[in-house]
C-alpha cells in the first residue's frame, strides 16, 4: 500500500509539476490555440472548400485595410501567400507559387518582397503564422472570407472602381483550389488572377488616393 | 440506479462543455478524452491532433507532443480511465447504443460469441498499434493519417461543417475512406458494448496503463466475492471484473458496483 502510495504522489507530483511548468513558462497553451483550435482542419473534416473566387471590396473583418497595405497599393498590387509549420496543402501550394514568382524561400520564412511580375512591380507576403510578428500575424481576418483562419491561405489585392471613387479590392482562395486541376492548371490559373488584378490596377492606379485610406 | 443517472449527468455536462465553442469559448487546452477540434463548437484542441502536429514530418516538437500526454496523465494519475466512463462524448454515444448489442446477442445467439471470442483479449492491444502506428509513426515518415480517417471526426466535424456550410465543402481524397471508417464504427458499437474503447480508442490506450497507478479505481474485495459473475455481465469492457485488479480496460463505470449483491465491489481513492 505504501509502495503504490509513493508511486502515486511523486507520479502526480512528477507530472502535474512539469504541466504547470509548461502553462507557465512556456507558450504552449497559446501554440495549441493557435496551430490547432483556431483553425478549421480540413485534413480532421476530410473536406476540401469548393473553389470559388469572388472579388470584394469590404475587409472580411469590416475594417479599414492595415495602413502598410494601403502603403504597398501605392506601388503596385499585393499578393499574400498565408500558412503555418504544419500544413499539408501548404506545402503542396507552396513550390507551385515558388515556380510562378520565380523565388526561393523557406516554409518558415517571414517577408514582404517588391518583385517584378509581367512588367509590374508586385509586393509579394509569405507569411508563416507560426513565426510573424504580430502585425502580420493579425493581417489574415481582414482578407479571411471564410473567417475560419484556415491555412493555405492567397490574397491578391488590387484597385476597382466603385460607386465613384477607387477602392481596394481583394480575392481570396484557399488550399489547392479546384481539387480536379492538374498543378499546371493550377499555376495558370493563379497566374491568370495576377494578371487580371494587374489590369484592374493599371486601370484604376491614377484615380487610388491612398491618403483617403489612413486614418 | 440513481449512481448510473449522476453518470449520464457528469456525461452530459462534459458534453456541454466540450462544445462551448459554440458561444464563443475557445481555449489552447487539449481536451482529456477523445473529441475533435474541428467540430465547429469545440473548445479546445484533439489530444491526438496535438501528438500529430508535434511530430509532423520528424520536426518534433516536444512541447506539443508532451502537452496532451501531461495532461491526460495528470487526468490518468488521479482518476486512471474514469474520464472514459465519465467525461468522453464519445463514451456517452456508445452508453446511449450500448443496449442494442446486448438485444441483439439475446435475439441472435450467434451473434455472442462477437466481443467474447478468446482473441477477444488480443484485440485489445489493437488501440496501441493504432496510437503508434497512425498517430505516431506515419505522421512521422509520411502524412497525417489518424485525422484524416478519424470516424469522430466525421461524426463531430464533417456532418455539422457539411449542414451548417451546405455547398461549401467538397470531399477530399480521404472523405470516401472516413465514411467507410465511420460506417464500420457505427456498425461496431451497435454489435459490441463499447466497441471503439475497447479494440481501436488510441486516447484510451493513453490513458490505460494509467489505472494501474491511478488514484482513484475500483476494488474487488475477494473475501466477499462469491463470482457469480454478475458483475462482469454487465461491465460494458467486458472485463472479468472478480479477478481484476487494477484492469487497464476499467473504465470506472461502476455498473459492476451496481450489480454486486455482496457489496464486494466498491470505489477506492488510494
Amino acid at each position: 500500500m505504501k509502495k503504490i502510495l509513493a508511486v502515486q504522489i511523486t507520479a502526480l507530483i512528477l507530472i502535474s509539476g512539469v504541466l504547470g511548468g509548461m502553462f507557465v513558462f512556456t507558450d504552449v497553451y497559446d501554440e495549441a490555440y493557435s496551430r490547432i483550435v483556431s483553425v478549421i482542419c480540413l485534413s480532421c473534416i476530410k473536406l476540401n472548400r469548393v473553389y470559388s473566387i469572388d472579388y470584394e471590396f469590404e475587409t472580411a473583418n469590416q475594417e479599414p485595410h492595415p495602413e502598410f497595405i494601403i502603403d504597398d497599393l501605392e506601388k503596385g498590387p499585393i499578393f499574400i501567400s498565408f500558412r503555418t509549420d504544419v500544413c499539408d496543402y501548404c506545402d503542396y501550394m507552396e513550390p507551385l507559387i515558388k515556380q510562378i514568382f520565380n523565388l526561393s524561400f523557406e516554409k518558415e520564412d517571414v517577408f514582404s518582397k517588391q518583385i517584378n511580375f509581367s512588367d509590374t512591380d508586385i509586393t509579394f507576403y509569405h507569411i508563416n503564422k507560426d513565426h510573424a510578428e504580430a502585425e502580420l500575424k493579425t493581417l489574415q481576418p481582414y482578407y479571411d472570407i471564410d473567417g475560419d483562419e484556415a491555412v493555405p491561405m492567397f490574397t491578391i489585392i488590387t484597385l476597382e472602381y466603385h460607386q465613384g471613387i477607387i477602392l481596394p479590392y481583394y480575392l481570396t482562395f484557399y488550399g489547392i483550389l479546384d481539387p480536379n486541376y492538374t498543378d499546371e492548371q493550377r499555376i495558370e490559373e493563379i497566374t491568370n488572377n495576377i494578371l487580371n488584378a494587374i489590369e484592374l490596377y493599371k486601370e484604376n492606379r491614377q484615380g487610388f488616393i491612398p491618403e483617403d485610406f489612413k486614418k | 440506479m440513481k449512481f448510473q443517472i449522476k453518470r449520464y449527468i457528469a456525461q452530459l455536462l462534459f458534453l456541454i462543455s466540450a462544445n462551448l465553442g459554440a458561444f464563443g469559448l475557445k481555449t489552447g487546452f487539449c481536451y482529456p478524452f477523445f473529441y475533435c477540434n474541428a467540430c465547429p463548437a469545440s473548445t479546445s484542441a484533439c489530444p491526438l491532433r496535438a501528438i500529430e502536429v508535434g511530430v509532423f514530418n520528424g520536426e518534433f516538437k516536444w512541447k506539443l507532443i508532451t502537452y496532451p500526454l501531461f495532461i491526460l496523465g495528470t487526468v490518468g494519475v488521479l482518476t486512471g480511465r474514469a474520464v472514459c466512463g465519465w467525461a468522453c462524448p464519445i463514451g456517452l454515444l456508445q452508453r446511449t447504443t450500448g443496449k442494442v448489442p446486448i438485444k441483439l446477442k439475446r435475439k441472435y445467439p450467434f451473434l455472442k460469441k462477437i466481443g467474447q471470442h478468446k482473441i477477444e483479449s488480443y484485440l485489445r492491444y489493437t488501440k496501441y498499434f493504432v496510437l503508434i502506428g497512425l498517430v505516431v509513426i506515419i505522421p512521422i515518415f509520411i502524412a497525417f493519417m489518424f485525422t484524416d480517417i478519424c470516424p469522430v471526426g466525421v461524426l463531430t466535424g464533417t456532418i455539422p461543417i457539411l449542414t451548417l456550410n451546405p455547398g461549401l465543402f467538397i470531399p477530399n481524397s480521404f472523405f470516401y475512406i472516413a465514411l467507410v471508417i465511420f460506417i464500420l464504427f457505427f456498425i461496431l458499437i451497435f454489435l459490441v458494448e463499447r466497441g471503439w474503447c475497447r479494440y481501436f480508442c488510441p486516447v484510451g490506450a493513453i490513458l490505460a496503463p494509467f489505472n494501474k497507478v491511478s488514484f482513484l479505481h475500483i476494488y474487488v474485495d475477494k473475501t466477499k466475492c462469491v463470482y457469480d459473475y454478475k458483475c462482469s455481465l454487465v461491465c460494458p469492457m467486458g472485463i472479468d471484473v472478480p479477478n481484476m485488479n487494477r484492469d487497464p480496460e476499467c473504465i470506472l463505470c461502476g455498473k459492476c458496483i451496481n450489480a454486486c449483491v455482496k457489496n464486494a465491489i466498491s470505489y477506492r481513492r488510494i
